[in-house]
């Protein structure tokens, strides 16, 4: 017997249609209020921030995500923040087609809503500033240095009180 | 090229929670959009110091090490940002490398005024720096000391300290205080009475005392965790608290819930030296294969506890000293046994069963008590097949419900999560011991 899963469409920026199962959309937090309704609607939703790269990895990694537990609903949460570790598998993925793809998917993931994966790409740009100096951050990220020099200068003289 | 200055600012604050200090230093010295996103509170909830690097940089500021020297313009920045984000830190982890440095430590938490909850990990040589904490700071009334204070894994049973470090200033704070394998004495807690908002206590069940726990939970403690595992010491101490005085304190707390966490295979850990049946307790986890070695054990604390127990865990993680010994197929089925535990604990929220139990009787389960959210089987363990034990006796909705139901794993889950109105479906193997390993690892 064939099984039937139930698909939504989505369109990206490219005007690409994507049709994506219901089990992985619903991984989309935005989505879960209008899902029923993108059930029922034949015509696609357009989301013009995300682009079609974006959103194949982004179904990539809620596919291969499929089947973790649910993160505890209880009190437990607090102490999983700093605790938990990116896999090498998410670790990878996420950082294997550069860094504009990486901020790419940290938007998409924000704008719709994705708790999961949103998380690990954090905690993998996190790893990625660590132990550097502010002028490597800032060649890392391509960051200009927009404080003046003055404003250099005024955090200097604060900190002067406790050197002496 | 992506301009990471523009990503939302909520979106740059989740990612710098992950930043240890030094690094959120750094990065409020990139640009004006990192910096502002730096000082978010939630950029601060919860911050670890960890590594010698900061704590040296710190400690040399305040101490001024003559070796150091050239550091010291970086490290009085280090400190004044430190102290700039530190009204936002909520939760602080600190852990030591190095010779605690008092000094450092009470700066750092008369800074942090909202600090909530605090983590001491303390490197090697414990028994030494816990000497050094308490006898340079020579607790007084006032030692702006240990606010809220978690100390794992500090074994000091012989210990020559006087009491839990921590001053009657910060007392009325602490909210949850974890002091699992250490203190064992009874007399040595005597300042956990001036813990008049102390919600949360774990302690050993050598250190139950009955005075002790009444003034506590008349005050405001409502979660007692009863912890024990393979570091606690035995005792053969009969009768911590009697059963009289369990009811005694019901009656005045209604409130409070025991959680007993044994990990442990002391011989006083199934008997009824802890467990009196006017105990409140909520939640039991075992290290051992309850269900398959100690039936009489659940058919006791079902009959004991069943208006209370909200959690019952079978938290033996190497998943088969009986399937080694006997072999998979004759692992014996334990669906009576668990539709019997579901049937009379109503309040049950946690089950777990690694046995092997009939898809029939799964949704048996589910029918019974609507109340558990967490019920974990392993997928390798679910017979698909539509029999329910003879003697469990379902009421005529509930068999026609079973009887509806065809053996199909989806149909299974479905089923399932429709009853209990929740996700649900059974874990892998591996999962299974990965969730109960997580939840379960600071009892370890």
């Amino acid at each position: 017997m064939n099984k039937i899963v139930p698909q939504i469409k989505l369109e990206t920026y490219e005007k690409e249609v994507f049709e994506i199962d219901l089990d992985i959309a619903k991984k989309f937090g935005k989505l879960v209020p209008v899902l029923q309704e993108l059930l029922n609607d034949d015509k696609p939703l357009t989301i013009k921030t995300i682009n079609s790269g974006t959103l194949k990895k982004i179904i990539t990694w809620c596919t291969y995500h499929k089947d973790d537990p649910l993160p505890p609903e209880d009190d437990d949460n607090k102490m999983k923040h700093s605790t938990e570790e990116v896999s090498s598998w998410d670790d990878k993925f996420l950082q294997e087609d550069g860094q504009a793809a990486l901020f790419d998917l940290i938007s998409a993931a924000h704008t719709l809503d994705i708790d999961g994966l949103l998380d690990v790409a954090c905690k993998v740009v996190a790893t990625m500033i660590k132990g550097k100096a502010p002028e490597e951050i800032r060649k890392v990220f391509n960051i200009k240095n927009d404080f003046t020099q003055q404003e250099e200068d005024q955090v200097r003289k604060e900190n002067d009180w406790c050197e002496d | 090229m992506a301009d990471w200055t523009c990503l939302p600012e909520v979106v740059l604050g989740k990612v710098f929670s992950y930043s240890e200090i030094l690094d959120k230093f750094c990065i409020s010295k990139t640009c004006r959009s990192w910096e502002c996103a730096a000082f978010r509170p939630d950029a601060w909830a919860n911050v670890c110091i960890s590594g010698e690097k900061l704590l040296l940089q710190i400690t040399c500021n305040m101490m001024c090490l003559d070796e150091t020297i050239s550091e010291q313009k970086l490290s009085s920045e280090l400190l004044f940002f430190v102290q700039k984000g530190s009204n936002l830190i909520k939760n602080l982890n600190v852990t030591f490398c190095r010779p605690f440095d008092i000094e450092l430590f009470k700066q750092l938490t008369s800074d942090c005024q909202n600090l909530t909850s605090l983590q001491l990990s303390i490197g090697c040589n414990t028994e030494e720096k816990l000497d050094m904490m308490i006898h340079d700071c020579k607790l007084t009334a006032e030692s702006p000391f240990l606010d809220g204070d978690v100390i794992p894994r500090l074994n000091v049973s012989n210990s020559k300290y006087p009491t839990v470090p921590f001053g009657t200033s910060h007392a009325q704070h602490l909210k949850e205080l974890w002091i699992v394998n250490s203190f064992l004495k009874v007399h040595f807690l005597r300042n956990i009475l001036y813990l008049v908002n102390l919600t949360e206590l774990a302690i050993n069940p050598q250190q139950l005392d009955h005075s002790l726990l009444v003034h506590l939970a008349s005050n405001s403690l409502r979660d007692l965790f009863i912890v024990a595992n393979e570091k606690t010491p035995s005792f053969y101490n009969e009768a911590p608290i009697s059963d009289a005085q369990w009811k005694d304190i019901r009656r005045n707390s209604p409130t409070l819930r025991v959680h007993c966490y044994f990990s442990c295979t002391h011989e006083w850990a199934d008997k009824d030296v802890i467990f009196k049946p006017s105990m409140p307790l909520a939640s039991l986890v075992y290290k051992r294969n309850v269900w398959q070695r100690y039936p009489f054990l659940i058919y006791h604390f079902m009959s004991a506890y069943c208006e209370t127990l909200e959690e019952f865990v079978d938290y033996s993680l190497s998943e088969g000293t009986y399937e080694q010994d006997y072999g998979k197929t004759f692992l014996p089925r334990m669906d009576n046994l668990v539709i019997t535990v579901a049937r009379n604990c109503q309040k049950l929220k946690w089950l777990t069963v690694k046995e092997p139990l009939s898809s029939a009787s799964l949704i048996l389960i589910a029918c019974l008590n609507r109340n558990i959210r967490r019920f974990l089987v392993r997928d390798d363990m679910i017979i698909y097949t539509n029999d329910i034990p003879d003697d469990a006796f379902p009421d005529e909705v509930i068999k026609q419900t079973v009887n509806l139901f065809h053996e199909t794993p989806e149909k299974l889950n479905e089923k399932m999560s429709e009853i209990l109105n929740t996700i649900w479906r059974p874990l892998s193997r591996s999962n299974y011991f990965a969730i109960l390993n997580n939840k379960y690892k600071k009892f370890k």
